[in-house]
């Protein structure tokens, strides 16, 4: 399940990211896909691996470590739960369970991103930023899947939304539990004034009635990073919704990078030349 | 057993005043102290922001009564089970996954205002217990009554548990749908056989899996004889093809779960479609969800199997969800609760499994109403070897063992193939009905990657229809025999009979066939990622199908005489002869109103407008490789596209997925019902950027295509079907056509499904579907750069339309509007004809447009004629601006129409074939008019005034504001979705 590329610029550490798969993941493919062509050196590790222990690799030779998107167990009791249940409690040989690898992983200062169902699983741990948060059923009362432009906090502490034009990014959402909502307003409050939201969906466009429009969150130091939207899902400028009009009302559209894969660039160039 | 369990209760935390309230139940069946449980349910269960958490205790609210709806037992409930595995993992009590029987069991109490709002919770009372009552309340869970602890020990007891019968008697009690020949049949091998042999042939020879009337002998009133349609059309169409072009693509047909074709070097490409017809009758939700799931594992259980679906595609056919309770017979559910069912069935299985649901339709005709039709469609990517073996051969040797794989089995979906092959009537057994189980299968699907990849396993297939009996069965054609130990397989609750373990058609498995060498092996992978697999016999050579009971043989059956000893049917066919009218005109009967109005009636009328409602629910984009999408850019595009994923660097090679219907013109011309179908799925993906052959370079470009035929009941019976000779007789003309159309555009058929008795008899009453064929299929694109979309791009681009309208509104939408009646519509117009011959050398212009990249839009032209193609190709996302009537950056359309000799009317509203409308840059002009000549009509051009205007012979007849027109043709589906 390794696929190592070889097409690292010059001057750089090669970047590690493990991407997991397995128990109802199904986005793993497109994110491997995406570190591969940001440049980094991508890992597939099933969560059993994790969950229970395999000799064949080590945690902590990764940078990154990736939750994808897809339905974890069915997302039966709830997105994210039944993982979040399992990073807790279920403990291998050793006594640990992988939530101690988890408090390793980031002591050691490495970084930790959930998209969507992945997002779900770090705020059901508890690490975005507590318990006091969830992601709850869509106002609308159904899943969705449709493109969304965001806002970009520009005082969030993660450093991989540079040069993103306008503070905005544009991707799509897939899913039915995203709705942002917290035990109080005083700790929505809280957040806010620590800058721990990264993305909000732009005004009048609040797809599932998340609080302030909120889709994306960062823990206080900006090493764990939870987002609604999908940039792995967009890597080609074949993938936006109107490529073919927009490649004829604008002559760049198919020579800049889409705003997904910068995502992926941006983390890439971030821990090769700078952490 | 009925005793009370402890359990926990998780209630919503916003009460707002709402007239009904849904509480969550987890029931335990473990002895646990209520600190403990509560402990555990806080830190597993309880989402501390969204809801309360209460332990053995029902808090009564404002709400004097309950709806209390539970499943039955052995229905899939995988969030009991979930809670399940979260409770060993918290007490480390891991009971051993080979055993996984149920002790957590979820359940929804809903708290009601009144009884009209008890009324309305939606259960189905095949699978659910529904209890209402006034509160208090208390839980109380019984087990399946079968269950008893003395049950295994009885089972070993010599003979117990199987019956021996004469096969006739038994054919009348257990709806196994055999004939008086096949019983004849029966007792000619056999004099006495066990109950399970009776099964097993029953299943066996079930029309759903030996398609028997498919391959009939069938004598028509012209005294021609048909042996078999399908050896006759389908399978001849495709080795006409080999024959001639012998294109080295093709890989496999007919022969396996799934058609096989190869699409690069290292990469085969299997693809099918299955219907779920009578499943989603009985029960919408579970049938569309075991549908998608089970042509899952079609697609990837081909060869030795272990591919990865690529993406699903779901057609639908229902009565219209406005049809008037009071109208509905028994036995017929609501159309609008099918519609939900069926949509929710599909966005559970398809997202749940990663997989893209890339296209489908959905067709609304009241003659669905009995029975509804569920297409489900499944690709997948298989690499074409594992190390040097070709992945293409299923290869069984004596001495392999038979692995179960997946789910354990129960009562769930006993009689599946068989009930299917009869028409339904209000006897028809509840156990027929399954729930699937998403999670169960994507681990499954997983490991089977994984273990073909390292060469553990020799083949593999679904377990579907017919369960075990029909997989091992056909298996054991490939190695000459099989003997399985029955009494191995797991089951979800002791206490069935053999042969209910044998067919029971339970979800989410897989037969594998596995060298002994390397079944250690896979049962330590199965087990470390946490899939049930279990050895229950081993492939022979004796020619025999043998099952054993605790060592005791049950059933031995010749493979010969099971797979060869169905009788062959004859049945008779009256030939359909069209009526055709000779008017070049449409003349209506009377003043159908503006064409304003009417082309606003139509672009809202529930066959043409948006599918957005039910496109958005679906994940269409996981996998990160859509290029057209279902509505991209706001507009519905004519075929899906995708970027294969195996592309190497700079590559852009893709996948274009089309696929048609056209049951509405049947009753006017079965054989032209059918060709326009295929010419509609192959000018879609012309119109994106698709090839056929060019008859001139040998290159023959890939296409795989699956045939599904829906028929009503076509067997004469004088009392209930009078008229089967006819339906039958409409069946032959449509595979005359598949035939035709196959072979001259030389694109093969490679596998699909027949599904024939379509009906819903209530005493005194039936409806049946109108006789019809879905075609799929999947082509390849070089550079999905190339691909063009449907709608306009910039205003001033030229607009033109290809190809020729002619009196052809038969069956039309703009007909079904203006309620004229078969024999109305006959009088005045015809049924769209496919011209072929005319056909063909427009898509060899249109590859050349395409090649030359003249076309910034193309559009095909089906349902509703221009005037729908027209407006669909101006609408663009710039209409979903939230000021809704205000138009903003977007354009509209300016048309004259110039026609001396026929209306408006026909113009703008007939349905003939192979059309396109298309637009151009104006320096593109005059290539663009030399490539198509007199087949090109200039029809206008794109204006920056957000308006579509149409005149005809220079009066104006037509303006709409585009944003209305989208706003009509966006909502109108919405309002059945919202309560």
């Amino acid at each position: 399940m390794n696929s190592h590329n070889t097409l690292m610029p010059k001057n750089q550490r090669e970047v590690k990211s493990l991407v997991i798969c397995g128990n109802g993941f199904n986005c793993e493919q497109e994110m491997a896909r995406a570190y591969t062509l940001a440049g980094a050196a991508v890992t597939l590790v099933h969560m059993n691996d994790l969950l229970k222990g395999s000799t064949t690799f080590s945690l902590f030779e990764f940078d990154l470590l990736n939750f994808p998107g897809g339905f974890s167990y069915g997302d039966e009791l709830g997105s994210g739960q039944a993982i979040a249940n399992k990073i807790r409690f279920s403990k291998r040989n050793d006594g640990k369970t992988f939530y101690d690898d988890l408090m390793e992983f980031i002591t050691r200062g490495k970084f930790i991103i959930g998209i969507c169902n992945g997002f779900q699983i770090l705020v059901k741990l508890g690490l975005l930023p507590n318990n006091r948060v969830t992601l709850a059923h869509n106002d609308c009362g159904k899943f969705i899947d449709r493109w969304c432009t965001l806002k970009i906090n520009p005082k969030n502490r993660s450093p991989f939304f540079k040069n993103f034009p306008e503070n905005t990014i544009t991707l799509p959402i897939r899913h039915g539990e995203g709705k942002f909502s917290t035990l109080t307003e005083e700790d929505l409050l809280l957040l806010t004034e620590e800058n721990l939201h990264l993305l909000q969906y732009s005004e009048g466009d609040n797809p599932n009635g998340s609080a302030l429009s909120i889709a994306a969150l960062t823990d206080p130091r900006g090493q764990i990073l939870g987002m609604m939207p999908h940039p792995e899902a967009f890597l080609f400028p074949y993938n936006h919704p109107a490529w073919s009009r927009k490649r004829r009302d604008d002559d760049n559209f198919l020579n800049t990078i889409p705003d997904g894969l910068r995502f992926f660039k941006n983390i890439v160039e971030h821990i090769a030349y700078e952490h | 057993m009925n005793t009370n369990h402890p359990f926990v209760v998780l209630l919503p935390k916003k009460i707002t005043n709402t007239k009904t309230l849904q509480a969550k139940l987890y029931i335990f069946h473990y002895i646990i102290e209520e600190q403990s449980l509560a402990e555990f349910a806080k830190e597993n269960l309880l989402n501390t922001i969204t809801d309360d958490l209460y332990i053995n205790e029902i808090p009564q609210l404002d709400y004097p009564c309950y709806t209390y709806v539970s499943k039955k037992s052995g229905v899939t409930d995988d969030e009991g089970l979930v809670a399940q595995i979260a409770f060993e993992d918290y007490f480390k009590t891991q009971t051993p996954t080979t055993t996984k029987k149920q002790k957590v069991y979820a359940s929804t109490l809903y708290y009601c205002s009144n009884r009209e709002t008890q009324n309305k919770v939606q259960a189905n009372t095949l699978i659910h217990h529904l209890l209402h009552g006034s509160f208090p309340f208390l839980p109380k869970h019984t087990l399946v009554q079968k269950e008893n602890k003395e049950d295994k020990e009885k089972a070993k007891e010599k003979g117990a548990n199987v019956t021996y019968i004469d096969a006739q008697s038994l054919a009348q009690n257990r709806s196994l749908a055999l004939s008086t020949e096949e019983i004849d049949a029966i007792k000619n091998y056999k004099s006495t056989l066990s109950d399970i042999e009776v099964e097993i042939i029953a299943q066996t020879w079930s029309e759903h899996c030996k398609h028997k009337e498919f391959n009939a002998k069938i004598v028509c009133d012209d005294s021609t004889v048909i042996n078999s349609l399908f050896k006759t059309y389908i399978e001849r169409a495709t080795k006409t093809i080999i024959e001639k072009e012998n294109p080295s693509w093709l890989i496999k047909v007919f022969s396996d779960n799934a058609g096989l074709v190869q699409v690069d070097e290292e990469n085969y490409l299997s693809f099918k479609v299955e219907t779920h017809n009578t499943p989603s009758a009985l029960d919408p939700y579970g049938g569309a969800l075991t549908g998608i799931l089970g042509v899952n594992r079609d697609a990837v259980a081909v060869g030795i199997g272990g591919g990865r679906p690529l993406f699903n595609i779901d057609v639908l056919c229902f009565a219209h969800p406005n049809y008037p309770d009071n109208k509905l017979l028994p036995g017929q559910l609501p159309p609008k609760q099918i519609l939900h069912g069926v949509v929710q069935g599909i966005l559970d299985g398809g997202n749940k499994m990663g997989i893209p649901t890339v296209a489908g339709s959905v067709l609304f005709d009241n003659r669905y109403g009995g029975k509804p039709l569920v297409f489900c469609g499944t690709a997948a990517l298989m690499p074409s070897h594992y190390g040097k073996k070709d992945s293409r051969h299923k290869k069984i040797s004596s001495g392999d063992l038979i692995v179960m794989a997946g789910g354990a089995v129960g009562l769930d979906g006993i009689h599946g193939a068989t009930v299917s092959s009869l028409e339904l009537d209000d006897e028809t057994a509840s156990s027929a009905v399954q729930i699937g189980s998403p999670i169960t299968q994507k681990f499954l699907f997983d490991f089977l990657e994984l273990i073909s990849q390292q060469g553990l396993v020799k083949c593999s297939t679904d377990n579907g229809a017919g369960g075990l009996s029909s997989s091992i069965g056909e298996l054991a054609t490939l190695s000459g025999g099989a003997l399985v130990d029955l009494e191995k397989v797991p089951l979800k609750y002791e206490g069935l009979l053999p042969w209910e373990i044998f067919v029971s058609e339970s979800q989410e498995r897989m037969s594998l066939v596995v060298a002994k060498e390397h079944w250690k092996t896979i049962e330590q992978l199965a087990h470390h990622y946490d899939v049930t697999v279990t050895a229950i016999g081993e492939f022979t050579n004796d020619g025999l199908l043998k099952v054993r009971w605790y060592g005791e043989t049950i059933a031995s059956l010749d493979l010969h005489f099971l797979h060869h000893g169905v009788p062959q049917k004859t049945l008779h066919a009256i030939l359909p002869i069209p009526h055709y009218c000779k008017n070049d005109n449409v003349i209506l009967p009377s003043s159908p109103g503006t064409m304003q109005d009417l082309s606003r009636k139509l672009i809202s009328n529930i066959n043409i407008c948006s599918r957005e409602e039910i496109i958005r629910r679906y994940d269409h984009e996981v996998k990160g490789l859509s290029v057209l999408k279902p509505l991209s850019d706001s507009a519905p595009q004519d075929a899906a596209v995708m970027l294969l994923p195996n592309n190497k660097e700079g590559e852009f090679k893709g996948i274009i997925v089309s696929h048609a219907l056209l049951p509405q013109y049947a009753d006017y011309d079965s054989y032209h019902s059918s060709a326009g179908a295929f010419d509609e799925m192959i000018r879609q993906a012309i119109a994106v950027g698709g090839e056929i052959s060019t008859n001139s370079n040998g290159h023959l470009p890939l296409w795989s295509v699956n045939d599904n035929f829906c028929m009503p009941n076509v067997v004469y019976d004088s009392k209930s079907n009078p008229d089967g000779p006819n339906k039958l007789g409409q069946l032959v003309e449509m595979c005359k056509a598949l035939y035709d159309h196959a072979t001259f555009y030389k694109i093969p058929l490679t596998s699909g499904k027949d599904s024939m008795k379509n009906d819903l008899l209530v005493v005194g009453d039936k409806i049946s579907i109108p006789p019809t064929v879905l075609y799929s299929g999947v082509t390849l694109i070089n550079d999905i750069r190339n691909v063009v979309s449907s709608n306009f791009k910039q205003s001033g681009d030229l607009i033109y339309l290809l190809g020729e309208t002619y009196n052809e509104l038969c069956g039309s939408e703009i007909f079904t509007i203006l309620q004229l009646s078969k024999e109305e519509q006959q009088k005045i117009s015809n049924p769209p004809r496919v011209r072929k011959e005319m056909a063909y050398p427009l898509y060899l212009s249109m590859m050349s447009a395409h090649h030359h990249h003249l076309l910034e839009s193309a559009h095909d032209l089906s349902q509703g004629g221009l005037f729908v193609a027209l407006a669909e190709a101006c609408f663009n996302s710039d209409c979903e601006s939230k000021e809704s009537k205000e138009s903003k950056s977007n354009f509209g359309a300016s048309i004259h129409l110039e026609e001396q000799q026929r209306s408006a009317f026909l113009m703008l509203f007939s349905e003939s074939h192979s059309r396109f409308v298309v637009s151009i840059k104006k320096q593109a002009r005059k290539q663009f008019e030399a490539l198509f000549q007199q087949r090109a009509t200039l029809l206008g051009e794109v204006t920056s005034n957000a308006h579509l205007m149409i005149t005809f012979n220079q009066e104006p007849i037509i303006n709409h504001a585009i944003s209305e027109l989208y706003h009509e043709w966006k909502n109108e589906l919405s309002q059945y979705f919202n309560a």
